[in-house]
């Protein structure tokens, strides 16, 4: 009798515990399937790292019986696409990607998720700070920066080994090594965009000046910063790589981000500082002239001794107007787990198609010796990019002062006067500010 | 009576569609542009003058986004700029396609075949135009690039977009290329119309060509004229596409036109009572246009 028992006992536990075993579900997935038969609509930018994503759909939707459907929009209308969600307030996306700076924007229809990171145990501290940051409005959690970047120096090893320089470690070594290049080979030392394109991109390489110059956009009182000393002979010293030591290369004026990696990638210029997804079109034969043994990178210049990068990212959110927030909860758990983030830049093919990307966000993943094998170790010279990074300032005035700054730097790229135009746009941004109540 | 009452029906639809899709819209944006509508603090518009917890004495709150635009000098060199390239642009695509029209005007199959391919660049849609050009001008590999400096070696160098006036020289010069072909099928469609007994009898009476065109052809031209001038002043004070794609305004404010700045204020830093303000005032000059466009197309008939 008593040994009936005992096996009975031993055969329930058993049971029970394959039971659950069953239900332990990855990433922290809840078991049940409680939001089966549930239609996500995920609204997200164009870009290789979230093709993959969709392509992987499937283990998700057999995890949790929900289905997912996105719709890629290209980064150009992505704004705009984003500003109408948020108008309609209609839930029609559930989950909405869109670019750091316009969070600030569009916050007060984003569900921040500290209270779900708490449930979860999902700690924000797997990002490095500045792409945390990036994810975070007043205080709250808004989002997984899934989609971000550190800023690379490119160059082209085989005319820095052709004229025995040395890697580019400072603006100085960049500016001496340009000239040399451009009067040696005939092409431009650097691929400079000071273009304003709406998207604030001549700021990039800016802020890199500025912080390591100890300056920035805006002091404790919430006025602008970019007008004292150090900050203009920062300013100056940017746009005097075009104006005085001449290295860029053509269009220096008028490019934006895109011309100049085109220019770098046909052989036109010799250096490039840029977001590391752009390596891979580097030396993608279909984009680019240059094979991947002519493309090298490294880490940020130094500016007076100190480096100081721009980190820029994409979160995603869920919408306030959805009505499968916990849903997409879920969905949100799945798509920012560490071992997903690392998979998507290791493998090569997902479901048939070839994919390549060399995004990941997770610290873990940065120093991931697989991602970084598979990725010629750009994911270490990220994690240095990153260790001293900042992102734009986050107040939803940032577009249309980013954009006073953006063209102050693009005319005084023509020879315009620094001072001058500065301390304009400095006049100008305190009007906004006073008229939003800073 | 039941037939009149039918052709009323046919039009009913576009009508109900024209209300929905342009005046419900405009009536609404007249509305925002008295309003506070900013989308990057919430999804519905607040009054800027409420009188009973501002008082009535304090009426022109209500007028604050027309204000403020007045103020912004960025407005005004909008203006500037869209009045340069109003006037720019309508000048050299009308004296164009009038002499276009004088050379292609007489029969002949080759003028026949130029005519029919004119209508090419006119059927491109404008941002098309816009982003081609941008690639043309592009220093490392444009085509006008080369062109112009080897035909002129002083451009050779010239960063036409990054320079204020050659960027907008640029723009001009795409805008023209898109207009003229139309402008040129119309003024042919209104030399069709000119006399020609009139011209033969200046002829006669010994007059040369240029006379001919000048006191005969020109005159009876002129209500076709001033029709193609109105309605490209029109269009070139609403000039957006080619501005965003070649400059988007560029180098630094050097290009930005009106609508170009109603965009930004709008959909950048998403304003929308301060953009559907400044829209009206850019109502303003294309009422008079269209007044005169519509008192010259009835004065016509």
């Amino acid at each position: 009798m008593w040994k009936t028992f005992c096996a009975l006992l031993c055969g329930s536990l058993m049971a029970s515990s394959v039971f659950a075993a069953e239900n332990i579900l990855p990433y922290g997935l809840k078991s049940g399937k409680p939001y089966a038969g549930t239609n996500l609509n995920i609204l997200s930018v164009v870009t290789p790292q979230f093709k993959a994503y969709e392509l992987r759909d499937e283990e998700f939707e057999s995890l949790t019986g929900i289905t997912v459907n996105w719709t890629h929009i290209p980064f150009v209308s992505l704004q705009e696409k984003v500003a109408s969600v948020g108008v309609a307030a209609d839930g029609n996306f559930d989950v909405v990607n869109y670019l750091d700076s316009w969070g600030p924007a569009n916050a007060y229809w984003l569900q921040p998720i500290d209270g779900w990171l708490k449930q979860d145990g999902i700690s924000m501290d797997r990002y490095p700070e500045a792409f945390k940051k990036s994810a975070m409005f007043q205080g709250e959690t808004l989002g997984f920066p899934l989609r971000a970047h550190p800023q690379l120096m490119f160059y082209r090893k085989d005319l820095f080994d052709k004229h025995g320089l040395s890697e580019p470690k400072t603006w100085a070594d960049v500016v001496s090594a340009g000239k040399m290049i451009k009067e040696k080979e005939g092409i431009g030392g650097l691929a400079c965009y000071y273009g304003a394109d709406g998207n604030r991109q001549n700021l990039f390489i800016w802020l890199n000046y500025l912080w390591a110059a100890g300056g920035d956009v805006f002091d404790s009182q919430m006025k602008p910063a970019w007008t004292t000393a150090a900050a203009i002979q920062a300013t100056k010293d940017y746009i005097e790589m075009h104006t005085s030591d001449d290295i860029c290369g053509e269009g220096a004026v008028s490019n934006v981000e895109q011309d100049a990696r085109i220019q770098f990638s046909q052989g036109k210029a010799a250096m490039i500082p840029v977001w590391w997804w752009a390596y891979s079109g580097f030396y993608n034969p279909n984009q680019s002239t240059l094979s991947k043994e002519q493309v090298a990178f490294i880490g940020m210049p130094s500016y007076k001794g100190e480096t100081v990068t721009y980190a820029i990212s994409m979160p995603f959110s869920i919408s306030k107007h959805s009505k499968n927030q916990e849903a997409s909860w879920e969905f949100l758990k799945w798509l920012s787990n560490p071992e997903l983030d690392r998979r998507n830049a290791i493998e090569r093919e997902v479901a048939g198609e070839a994919i390549v990307n060399n995004v990941v966000t997770h610290k873990q993943s940065l120093v991931d010796p697989e991602v970084n094998a598979a990725n010629d170790n750009i994911q270490q010279a990220a994690a240095l990019s990153l260790a001293n990074s900042d992102i734009m300032p986050q107040i939803p005035e940032w577009p249309e002062i980013g954009d006073l700054l953006s063209n102050a730097i693009q005319k005084a790229s023509t020879g315009g006067n620094v001072e001058e135009l500065m301390a304009e746009a400095g006049q100008r941004a305190e009007r906004i500010l006073r008229r939003a109540g800073y | 009576m039941r037939d009149r009452h039918l052709k009323y029906l046919f039009v009913l639809p576009a009508l109900v569609l024209v209300l929905v899709t342009s005046f419900w819209p405009l009536l609404q944006s007249f509305w925002l542009s008295f309003r506070e509508w900013k989308l990057s603090r919430a999804r519905e518009s607040r009054p800027l003058w409420e009188p009973e917890f501002d008082g009535w004495e304090t009426w022109p709150y209500l007028l604050e986004n027309y204000q403020r635009a007045l103020e912004d000098d960025l407005l005004w060199n909008s203006v500037q700029v869209t009045t340069t390239f109003m006037f720019a642009s309508v000048i050299v695509s009308v004296g164009l396609a009038l002499g276009l029209a004088l050379l292609l005007a007489p029969g002949g199959k080759f003028r026949l075949t130029v005519r029919t391919l004119l209508i090419l660049p006119f059927a491109m849609s404008p941002a098309l135009i816009g982003i081609s050009w941008r690639f043309m001008f592009q220093p490392d590999f444009g085509l006008f690039q080369a062109v112009f400096g080897a035909v002129v070696p002083g451009l050779a160098d010239v960063d036409w977009l990054g320079d204020p006036t050659f960027a907008l020289i640029a723009i001009i010069g795409s805008d023209v290329w898109h207009w003229t072909p139309y402008l040129t099928l119309v003024f042919i469609g209104g030399l069709a119309n000119v006399p020609r007994d009139a011209q033969e009898a200046a002829m006669i009476d010994g007059a040369s060509s240029w006379r001919v065109f000048v006191d005969v052809t020109l005159p009876a031209l002129i209500p076709v004229l001033a029709v193609g001038i109105i309605l490209k002043s029109i269009f070139s004070l609403k000039m957006f596409d080619q501005v965003y794609m070649l400059t988007n305004g560029g180098p630094g404010n050097a290009t930005q036109t009106l609508a170009h700045y109603i965009y930004f204020h709008g959909f950048k830093y998403y304003d929308m009572g301060y953009a559907s303000a400044v829209s009206y005032l850019l109502v303003i000059p294309m009422l008079g246009l269209t007044w005169l466009y519509m008192k010259l197309v009835f004065l016509k008939r």
